[in-house]
């Protein structure tokens, strides 16, 4: 019972609009965040939209004509297989969002639970998963993963994104632990304690709301990451094979030498949308530390 | 440096290297065991699927020797651990019997030549360019672009910026000739030269990539130094600016950017191999690109071990040595 | 007195601030005679430390020294090209900064931090020399040659700022400007340093300028004294003619807070809150404190500082 109005309170605290409202509001006054917003969101809508145009068979190999420079019934041509390029993107665009959001998140989520416990729980706890922190940290991420990809091949764009998990949930952990560790001796955290609240209570109710700065920036750093690491793993040869991804479109793209067949549609087009995701999302990364900065939450 | 500190912290420092390396040799003892079927006959029925095979019963009978797939988990695990740790890293299954350690040697001088070349460059380059703009920024506009530059090519994937050098250097201009992936270093000029030649692209597209990192922590570094006290106490004393920005501030700023070195370390790493394989220079990075498509899984799991190994040296030899130049921790 | 080697006239320095211009400094003018203390007095703010660094021209942004001048022998300091002027400093006008702590450069050992000062004032002396005045220099000081070697985190507190005071003295410069040199110390150590400074004005004869909030500091040390608030100086004249017969209302709350032993109760504190320096209070800057208030003329006229009799002056519209 006490967990279930726990839950509705955070649930509550989570969608207050208003704050969230007034929080976005100022965000938006930053230059860096706005921009990169409205470039995120331009590419989600243009995903979507673009998808009712256009329908999945185009991306099937034969479709068209191969190596057809961009025309008006392929506005970005074709690629070698004769598969229509524009389709590609507005797959693969969405599926490249996804997994950065679905990887993102529950990394995320994940790294802050853990370290909320280990910053607040301290002692043995404390030691053990800061040991799998550092542990996780300390390993070659992207290889350990290749070695995973490479075995469990055929996944698709889900499966990739929790393998993804496997890594960037650490970070967040590191950092999310810092802060709970300083949190824990202010007095108001002193004083939830004294007033009986339960331990897990303080967690969510007290600490948890203070630690919405950190989480908000992980949660875009992860995404960050997360593409990243897809479109690395993909170009690799071990991209989820069954979904279209950007990273995917420049993987066949190398494999079948588009560059010096000269075929610089094909491999142009998710390069250059690869690129303004990045350069979006960092720019809300830059935005949101700035207003935090500002407020002097980040010390 | 025999102080009981530096000694504790040397241990620990050692047994975390330790457990790193015990934790990775146990995930890639683990991971292929997870797919069903042992991992041997896994790997070979994907290939025979593929349609490439040979000579297979005598690979799965070698394996199976090696590595005692006919006993239980805990003797396959210790002896695969007691292979490994004795530098046996398999043999290759697509270039059968040759073992998995000489292909990883032939291509790992040209790694080891590419990385380190382009790491120190661009750290250099990237370390002196943002502790001038770091120092002197306010006042100069140039460094406001320079910082933009750096920005971007820290956001930019290394994957791209190579494309795009392989794109305008290969195909556009013709001033490098399109590599094949093969390549073998002696001791000829022409052997030589024809090395320079290939890692001319792949070191310049390393070097711009990573250099924006230095540049942006240097800067910032130095930015935070130019605060201290100890900076209004020169200028009091009549030092030279010049005086004033090297010797109090760069040098202050120096020791942590040192050590930004072995956080980058893997992300580099990552970063290189993928160039490799863009440019198809005969590295690491193109043999695990080959080694994927042809499901040599032995091959792709001692790269794994190489380089998780080698990282992890250089992590811990860089925390070992770093405290002995930071006089403040010299106890 | 001798004669006056450091004056200066009608010295403005503001902050440029997003709230506004702090002036921090705003219209002083000053003067140093040869072999004298003067003492700089006054609380947390009032701009004393700012005088320092305008003279030794290390204002740095978002101050600016918007008008005035420091003539040092003649010459404008403030006038002179930067260069030109880096030559002075330490030979002619040398700094021993507030809380040394972190005023040594942390990688570098105390015997390079003043090599690198004598080679880059283009001092060239030879090597025995030079051993020998870091000897005489360190042990005027109580430290041991030994320190040389060492680096700044291997000395107490006490030991770090006679190195500073130290390098401040190697090139023998005339004038000495102290910003708070005993504040930050333990009571042994702020004694060492009174005895270094008196020295220094007996033996040396140098001129210092004794910055402090420490107004039990000011009577021991200090000659001549200057009194600021608000940026502006308030009272200035010899230091026991001040504290026999304080004019300001604000020198005398100064003064009376000084503790001393056989105290019974504590002393007061000044009432009120420190100005605000954006937008200071109308007229007389001290009236919102001032026990001898005068409403309708302390509100509204400032006080100029005036000559009562040689060498004293005072602004206060109680005298005018």
């Amino acid at each position: 019972m006490r967990t279930l109005s726990i839950a509705t309170e955070i649930l509550g605290k989570i969608l207050h609009l208003s704050t969230f409202l007034g929080i976005l509001r100022d965000l938006l006054r930053i230059r860096a965040f706005a921009v990169g917003l409205i470039g995120i969101l331009a590419l989600t809508i243009f995903s979507l939209i673009g998808g009712l145009v256009t329908s999945y068979d185009r991306t099937y190999a034969g479709a068209f004509d191969p190596q057809l420079p961009p025309n008006p019934r392929n506005p970005l041509g074709t690629d070698l297989l004769g598969r229509d390029i524009y389709a590609q993107l507005i797959y693969g665009l969405s599926n490249s969002l996804a997994i950065g959001i679905i990887a993102g998140a529950i990394g995320t989520l994940l790294g802050t639970l853990i370290g909320i416990t280990a910053g607040y729980f301290r002692g043995f706890v404390d030691s053990v998963l800061r040991l799998f922190i550092d542990v996780n940290l300390a390993l070659p991420s992207m290889l350990v993963l290749v070695l995973i990809a490479s075995y469990f091949r055929g996944l698709d764009y889900i499966g990739m994104a929790l393998i993804i998990c496997l890594f960037n949930w650490a970070w967040p952990a590191r950092q999310v632990r810092a802060q709970t560790l300083s949190l824990r001796e202010r007095d108001f955290i002193y004083l939830a304690r004294l007033s009986n609240m339960g331990r897990f209570e303080i967690l969510v109710r007290e600490i948890m709301p203070h630690l919405t700065p950190w989480m908000v920036a992980n949660f875009v750093n992860a995404t960050i990451s997360a593409i990243l690491t897809e479109s690395g793993l993909s170009i690799i040869g071990l991209g989820p094979q069954r979904s279209m991804t950007l990273g995917m479109i420049l993987h066949w793209a190398l494999s079948y030498a588009a560059i010096y067949r000269g075929l610089w549609w094909w491999w142009a087009t998710p390069v250059i949308f690869l690129s303004i995701i990045f350069i979006f999302l960092y720019l809300i990364y830059m935005g949101i530390t700035r207003y935090f900065a500002e407020r002097e939450v980040f010390a | 440096m025999s102080s009981p500190f530096f000694i504790k912290y040397f241990l620990s420092r050692l047994g975390f290297y330790i457990l790193t390396i015990w934790i990775t040799l146990t995930l890639t003892f683990i991971i292929p065991r997870l797919v069903p079927g042992d991992p041997i006959t896994a790997a070979l029925s994907m290939l025979s699927e593929a349609g490439a095979l040979r000579g297979s019963q005598e690979i799965v009978d070698e394996y199976k020797k090696l590595f005692g797939l006919d006993k239980d988990m805990m003797t396959q695990y210790l002896s695969y651990l007691g292979q490994i740790l004795r530098g046996n890293l398999g043999i290759s299954i697509t270039n059968f019997p040759s073992s998995v350690s000489t292909i990883i040697a032939t291509a790992l001088p040209w790694t080891i030549i590419l990385l380190s070349t382009s790491t120190i460059i661009s750290w250099i380059l990237g370390t002196f360019l943002g502790a001038l703009a770091g120092w002197r920024g306010i006042e100069k506009k140039r460094f406001e672009l320079l910082s933009v530059a750096a920005l971007l090519l820290y956001i930019i994937p290394y994957y791209i910026v190579a494309i795009l050098i392989l794109w305008l250097f290969i195909y556009t201009i013709p001033i490098f000739p399109r590599e094949t992936g093969y390549g073998s270093i002696n001791l000829t000029l022409e052997s030589i030269l024809d090395a320079l030649r290939k890692s001319s692209l792949p070191a310049l597209s390393i070097v711009i990539s990573s250099m924006g990192w230095w540049f942006l922590s240097m800067r910032s570094l130095i930015a935070t130094v130019k605060r201290e006290d100890f900076i209004l106490m020169a200028e009091a004393k009549g030092l030279k600016s010049s005086t004033i920005m090297w010797k109090y501030g760069f040098r202050n700023a120096l020791l942590p950017q040192i050590t930004g070195l072995t956080l980058a370390l893997g992300h580099i790493t990552a970063g290189a191999l993928v160039t490799e394989i863009i440019f198809a220079y005969p590295g690491i990075g193109w043999l695990l690109y080959q080694s994927i498509l042809q499901l040599d899984y032995p091959v792709i799991q001692g790269i794994v071990i190489l380089i998780t190994f080698t990282v992890a040296t250089a992590n811990f030899i860089v925390d070992t040595i770093y405290p002995l130049f930071d006089p403040r921790i010299r106890r | 007195m001798g004669e006056e080697i450091l004056s200066i006239k009608d010295l403005r320095v503001s902050y440029l601030t997003r709230r506004g211009e702090v002036k921090a400094v705003d219209g002083v003018s000053l003067g140093l005679y040869k072999g004298e203390i003067l003492g700089i007095a006054g609380e947390s703010g009032c701009g004393k430390s700012t005088l320092a660094a305008a003279i030794l021209r290390l204002v740095k942004p978002p101050g600016i020294i918007k008008e005035g001048k420091v003539l040092y022998r003649g010459k404008d300091l403030l006038k002179l090209g930067e260069e030109e002027f880096r030559l002075y400093r330490m030979t002619k006008i040398a700094y021993v900064p507030q809380g040394s702590m972190n005023s040594l450069n942390p990688v570098m050992r105390i015997r390079d931090q003043f090599m690198d000062m004598l080679k880059d004032h283009g001092l060239k002396i030879k090597k025995e020399e030079l051993e020998e005045r870091l000897r005489e220099i360190l042990s005027s000081m109580g430290l041991k040659t030994s320190i040389l070697d060492r680096y700044p985190h291997e000395l107490s507190g006490g030991m770090k700022q006679r190195t500073l005071i130290a390098l401040s003295l190697i090139m023998n410069p005339e004038i000495l400007i102290a910003d708070e040199p005993t504040t930050a110390l333990d009571v042994v150590s702020q004694r060492g340093v009174m005895n270094i400074l008196r020295d220094l004005k007996d033996q040396r004869g140098t001129s210092i300028i004794l910055i402090t909030h420490d107004m039990a500091v000011q009577a021991e040390l200090s000659d001549r004294m200057a009194i600021m608030y608000a940026g502006k100086i308030v009272e200035v004249g010899p230091t026991e003619e001040i504290y026999n017969e304080p004019l300001h209302p604000y020198t005398r709350l100064l003064i009376e807070s000084i503790p001393s032993l056989g105290d019974e109760k504590p002393r007061k504190s000044i009432e009120g809150i420190p100005p605000d320096l954006v937008n200071p209070p109308k007229g007389c800057r001290f009236h919102p404190r001032c026990p001898f208030y005068i409403p309708g003329k302390c509100d509204t006229q400032e006080p100029m500082l005036i000559q009562i009799s040689g060498g004293r002056g005072v602004a206060c519209l109680l005298y005018s």
